[in-house]
């Protein structure tokens, strides 16, 4: 073969393999072939999470989004991270504060809530007010009692960071850092942080035994005359159906709940019903955090709610005062069963640096 | 022989992968390749955002409401979307775009519409603000990119008309103004007549001139005392307002001209 012809045959070649990069978005002359997928390890006990199609989970797309969730890079003073109020030792919620603190040192009026199993949910805060985990993202960021920060801001900060831009790269094939994609990688560390692996889950897989006083709590959580927890916090899996319920805190409401989001009269009050696992690591408790034990919680479902026309109909209907003290401890040493220390000394969701 | 067949081959190289990368940017939408007239003609969009006949101009007290209130503005922000042009025999050509006017960047203030079919077109439609169908997700780029700061965070949805400034009350001091029109209930859609424009494979520019004033007076009046923060948070302060902004919105736009 003559040089010429090489030459021919090497610039059709040029040729063939510029006209396929032409059609993607962004050129790759690295030869990187882009993100690996991320295998999604769901425990027994819960079910199959559905990955929305336009943001599957990658290694690279997750690793961003835990440096990301870690980083104060997003906060307007570079001090506050979505750590700061979602604390891995608690689940993910803050501490014990009943209300979180935000960079400007103001607080805002509803308990940081704890994250787990949030892919498994359909809307998300207290009221549901957001429908996707991507969406999420941006609430506490511009929120002015949490970061305080504007997303021109965050996203030029993450433009011109040493670091930020090729990790985007790797994780989305693109050469530029947009809202979306910062979104997209937060939302995918979060679906990553499953829970299940509790004492209970050990005891449903045969694994481990529950005390008598546990056992007994478990039978009291899921009869109809004493507990009767299962209406709204349903038993296994994420122990919660999610739907949003008023289960008469107040009567007269300073946070009117779902109704903020659907103008729906009788939502007033309602909020939606969270999981009960690791609860006994997320106090204080309730949207509002006034209850700092769960023996208050305990102490509000036997005698303590309110009516009103709002309340759930479970409760109209319940009998005040139906668990004795000792039920109530059985339940309480129940609820302590759904710790999953594995999960809160995880290290695939500690902080990477 | 030899050279040109390297050098035509290298030629190659480089134009065919220039012209497939145009061909990738082609959208749907796009004419269909014309031999002789051309079938099409393309409508630019300009808008102009005046407060009673004065352009709009930022920071000093420079504007008066129908109510006699003396008022600034320091962002005044809003969708355009589902543009939508009525022909002659009442056939619609709808362009399903969300157009972000910021009053402040006049490159932000124009926009074309391509591809119109030849014929004669006597009305012009759209909606302020976005539509339920896009209303609830901040995923998206372009003018819907949270980074417009066109979004809430506490409830996903997108502010439909952004008015910050200030308003002098009674004893002359200053108040701060701030309004953010949105969720599905405050969308609003005008309609507007226009003087009629033929497209016959020519272009054309539509002249839409937005009043402010109109906003709140147009036909309700809408003052600024004890009246001048909202979010469209709270159905209870914020229903009457969201309702009388709806209703005025469209009665905000005319068109002026076409060229
Ligand atoms: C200042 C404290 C604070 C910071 C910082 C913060 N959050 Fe939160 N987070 C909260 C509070 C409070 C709530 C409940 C808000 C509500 O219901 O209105 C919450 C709720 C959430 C929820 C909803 C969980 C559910 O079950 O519905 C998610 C997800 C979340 N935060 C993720 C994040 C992410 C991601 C960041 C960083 C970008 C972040 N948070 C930063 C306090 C904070
Ligand atoms: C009618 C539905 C319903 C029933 C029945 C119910 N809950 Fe709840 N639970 C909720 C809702 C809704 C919330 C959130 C309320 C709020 O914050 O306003 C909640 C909150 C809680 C919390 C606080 C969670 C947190 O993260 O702050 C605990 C603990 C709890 N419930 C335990 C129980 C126990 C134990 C029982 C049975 C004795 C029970 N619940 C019965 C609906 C219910």
């Amino acid at each position: 073969m003559n040089k010429k012809n090489i030459l021919f045959i090497f610039s059709l070649f040029v040729f063939f393999f510029s006209s396929i990069q032409a059609c993607k978005k962004d050129g790759n002359p690295d030869g990187y072939s882009g993100p690996t997928p991320y295998h999604l390890v769901i425990p027994t006990g819960l079910p199959p999470m559905a990955i929305p199609a336009n943001n599957p989970l990658t290694v690279e797309g997750v690793a961003l989004g835990r440096k990301l969730f870690y980083d104060p890079i997003l906060s307007r003073d570079l001090k506050m991270s979505c750590a700061s109020c979602h604390n891995q030792a608690f689940a993910f919620s803050d501490s014990t504060l009943q209300f979180s603190i935000g960079v400007d040192g103001v607080a805002g009026n509803r308990n940081a809530m704890n994250l787990f199993n949030l892919g498994y949910q359909k809307e998300f805060f207290w009221d549901g007010g957001v429908s996707t985990l991507e969406d999420q993202v941006i609430g506490p960021i511009i929120n002015p009692v949490e970061m305080h920060e504007t997303i021109p801001n965050a996203i030029q900060k993450l433009r011109s960071d040493p670091f930020y831009p090729a990790l985007f790269k790797k994780a989305f094939l693109t050469d530029s850092i947009t809202t979306p994609l910062l979104m997209k990688a937060i939302a995918q560390f979060e679906r990553t942080m499953v829970s299940g692996n509790s004492k209970y889950d050990q005891y449903k897989r045969g694994e481990a035994t529950l005390t008598l006083q546990e056992m007994k709590g478990l039978d009291l959580f899921e009869d109809g005359t004493k507990g009767d927890c299962t209406h709204c916090h349903v038993m296994g899996s994420t122990f919660s159906d999610f739907e949003y319920r008023n289960t008469g805190l107040d009567s007269i409401y300073t946070d009117v709940g779902r109704y903020r989001i659907t103008f729906v009269g009788s939502d007033s009050g309602k909020f939606k019903t969270p999981s009960l696992r690791n609860i006994a690591l997320t106090a204080p408790y309730m949207h509002d955090g006034r209850f700092s034990t769960l023996q208050q919680c305990l102490d509000h479902y036997n005698t303590g709610f309110h009516y009103s026309d709002n309340l759930d109909i479970t409760l109209k209907v319940t009998r005040k005062g139906r668990m004795n003290a000792q039920d109530m401890s059985d339940i309480i040493a129940f609820l302590h069963t759904l710790t999953d220390t594995g999960f809160i000394k995880n290290p695939l969701f500690r902080n990477p640096s | 022989m030899s050279k040109y067949l390297l050098a035509g081959s290298l030629c190659l190289s480089l134009i065919i992968p220039s012209a497939l990368l145009t061909s990738c940017r082609k959208k749907a939408k796009d004419p269909e390749p014309v031999v002789a007239a051309k079938t099409y003609g393309a409508i630019t969009v300009k808008v102009s955002n005046e407060v009673d006949g004065s352009p709009v101009t930022f920071g000093a007290y420079s504007f008066t409401n129908a109510k006699g209130e003396r008022y600034s503005i320091n962002i005044l922000k809003y969708y355009i979307s589902n543009f939508t042009l009525v022909g002659e025999d009442n056939t619609e050509t709808n362009y399903h775009n969300y157009k972000l006017i910021d009053a402040k960047d006049t490159s932000t203030c124009r926009f074309t519409l391509d591809s119109i079919p030849n014929g004669n077109y006597k009305a012009i439609k759209f909606y302020i603000g976005v539509d339920s169908l896009n209303n609830h997700t901040g995923l998206q780029e372009g003018d819907l990119d949270p980074i417009k700061q066109m979004i809430w965070g506490w409830k996903i949805g997108y502010i439909f008309f952004k008015h910050e400034g200030t308003f002098r009350n009674d004893t002359g001091g200053s108040e701060i103004l701030l309004y953010h029109l949105g969720t599905d209930e405050a969308l609003s859609q005008a309609s507007i007549t226009i003087p009629l424009i033929t497209v016959k494979g020519n272009d054309h520019t539509l002249y839409l001139k937005f009043n402010l004033n109109d906003v709140y007076h147009k036909p309700n009046d809408v003052g600024f005392k004890r009246n001048n923060i909202h979010q469209s948070t709270d159905i209870f302060g914020d229903a009457g307002w969201l309702l009388d902004l709806r209703t005025n919105m469209p009665n905000a736009f005319t068109c002026s001209k076409v060229e």
